[in-house]
């Protein structure tokens, strides 16, 4: 699993490569620690490269999700893979997560 | 006088009582028998000496009536005197005449009754000796003729290869049961090693020839079958055939190359050979304790009888158990002996060549930090597909059950948990069985989370069985002999 952020005039742009599962889950909160401070995030993340998440990667989206939402900010998933894009329909995490 | 009676008549009484010896009951009789005699003798004096003295009592002084009264009542009391010197000196020469003939009696009762529950603890530890957890796919039985004897079987099930065995040594008894003991132990030890089955033989045969001293032998039936391929290999060391009961066709029996039995020459080359078996093949094996069972007549049941038996197996092989292969076996030898004792030792295996619903298995102890490593096993197993979007899905729900065990099953995740895959290959049925002794906990009763809440209101936990849920076709719980069972199953 590894996580790469950047920041772009204003914008943070993520990419998320390889797997989350119940070995790196932990490993992940602490990578997107930077996500959870400032004002109005702005924050694209891009899941091309994302090939499987566990019920314990989603709940580190909802915490971050919420987070986002309690500062005013907005967030966006991309290039999903459709088996992980399942995984967060048949939870209901697309409705309240923004998957593009 | 009360204390006198008492003397004489309590104390021998109680000499005796608690006391249920032979040589006590044969020294109160005889000590009975001169005591009657003696009292008998008395009383007649007695009588005697009355009629004397009443015939003279019209002669007598008033003087001499009294003295005559007080020589009666001494006669009475030395009589008594008597009766007891008597039962001393009759008790002193029997115990010394009858000492050596009693205490032999005494000695070799013990001894057989020693002998007896040292034999009933043989037996105990012998049939303790014998695998009894059968997988699935087998079953055997052992019934030696005596207390122990000389037939074994052994199997174990590791990585899909089935391990089985059958062996009869040569005599029956005590002698044969040290010597299947030393087989058992020596075989169960070199079929772990993993080697060609001809191999293990020669191995087996060194080792028992080495420590075999008084010329005895063993034949061996030793056999490996990998229970998803249904390739079989396999040796026959001097061992009766083994019958192959086929899903269709007649049975028959299996050939063999032949090689010596075990324990006469070492460094003999035993030949090995093997087999692919159909779907649905049953082999049973035997020791001669069923094909020479003896009637009255001394008829023998042989191989014949055993061939009909079989014909009468196949037609519901598909149906029957190996369990009750192996006692209809031992019901018919027995029926056809009738009420002719058991002459040899009976053992009996029946085994089934069905690739369908094997499951592959393996407990994992402890199970902290193991989830991974548990993960990789199920999604190793050779019944997982190989599409990608089905093993991902299989993938999630397992990682979702296991992490659920590893994480709340047991405190500090200090405990076990078994799991294992088994594959319908007609229904194409994917089946995962998890099983632990953990906290009795059925994940099914808890409530879905509400999937069309806002992320707000969303709880952060209760998706991992959810999600099991929705990604299998169907999902089981039970609590079983102490144990969660939980079962996805997932059609491939």
């Amino acid at each position: 699993m590894e996580t790469i952020i950047n920041n772009e005039s204003g914008k943070t742009l993520v990419v998320l490569k390889g797997r989350i599962d119940t070995t790196n889950a932990d490993q992940f909160q602490q990578d997107i620690a930077p996500l959870m401070e400032g004002e109005h995030p702005d924050i694209e993340i891009d899941c091309s490269e994302m090939t499987y998440t566990s019920s314990q990667g989603l709940r580190i989206f909802l915490l971050l999700q919420k987070s986002v939402n309690a500062r005013g900010g907005k967030m966006v998933l991309r290039k999903m893979n459709p088996q992980v894009k399942e995984v967060f329909d048949i939870t209901g995490f697309s409705n309240i997560i923004t998957i593009l | 006088m009360l204390t006198f009676c008492i003397f004489v008549f309590y104390y021998p009484y109680s000499l005796f009582m608690g006391k249920n010896s032979f040589a006590n009951k044969l020294s109160w009789s005889i000590i009975g028998i001169v005591s009657v005699i003696y009292l008998a003798a008395l009383v007649i004096i007695a009588v005697i000496f009355y009629q004397l003295m009443t015939d003279e009592a019209t002669h007598l002084s008033q003087e001499s009536l009294a003295h005559a009264s007080r020589m009666y009542f001494n006669l009475v009391v030395v009589g008594l005197l008597g009766l007891v010197v008597i039962f001393f000196v009759c008790r002193h020469v029997i115990k010394t005449k009858t000492r050596p003939v009693t205490e032999e009696l005494e000695t070799t009762s013990i001894a057989n009754e020693r002998m007896e529950s040292e034999l009933n603890v043989a037996r105990a530890i012998q049939m303790g000796m014998l695998n009894t957890k059968f997988p699935e796919q087998l079953y055997a039985m052992l019934c030696p003729a005596k207390e122990v004897g000389g037939d074994f079987y052994d199997f174990s099930l590791k990585d899909g290869k089935l391990y089985f065995a059958i062996g009869d040594v040569s005599g029956k008894g005590v002698p044969a049961s040290l010597m299947m003991a030393l087989t058992s132990v020596i075989m169960r030890f070199v079929a772990g090693l993993g080697l060609p089955i001809n191999t293990m033989l020669e191995r087996i045969n060194n080792s028992v020839s080495e420590a075999n001293s008084h010329g005895m032998f063993v034949t061996l039936f030793v056999a490996r079958l990998d229970i998803r391929s249904g390739h079989l290999e396999y040796c026959n060391a001097g061992h009766n055939p083994i019958v192959v009961i086929p899903p269709e066709g007649d049975p028959h029996f299996l050939k063999a190359k032949p090689n010596i039995a075990i324990g006469l020459l070492g460094d003999f080359h035993y030949e090995g050979e093997s087999l692919e078996l159909k779907p649905g093949t049953r082999l049973v094996a035997y020791t001669d304790g069923v094909t020479e069972a003896e009637q009255a007549s001394l008829n023998q049941f042989g191989d014949d009888r055993l061939m009909s038996w079989a014909q009468a197996i196949a037609q519901e092989n598909a149906t029957i158990h190996d369990k009750e292969v192996v006692e209809s076996l031992y019901q018919t030898v027995k029926h056809f002996a009738g009420d002719n004792p058991q002459n040899d030792d009976i053992a009996i295996m029946s085994l089934k060549f069905d690739p369908n619903n094997i499951m592959t298995k393996r407990r994992f102890n402890p199970i902290k930090d193991k989830s991974i490593e548990i993960i990789e096993f199920l999604m190793a197993s050779p019944d997982m597909p190989a599409d990608e979007e089905l093993r991902f899905k299989l993938r999630l729900s397992i990682e979702e059950a296991v992490e659920n065990v590893v994480r709340y099953a047991y405190d500090g995740g200090i405990g076990w948990l078994e799991v294992g895959t088994s594959l319908d290959h007609d229904a194409l049925v994917l089946t995962v069985e998890l099983r632990d002794a953990g906290v009795p906990f059925n994940p099914l009763e808890q409530p879905d989370p509400d999937t069309t809440s806002s992320a707000e209101e969303r709880q952060v936990g209760g998706l991992g069985i959810y999600l099991c849920k929705k990604l299998m076709d169907s999902i089981d719980y039970r609590y079983e002999d102490g144990n969660n069972v939980l079962t996805m199953k997932k059609l491939i």
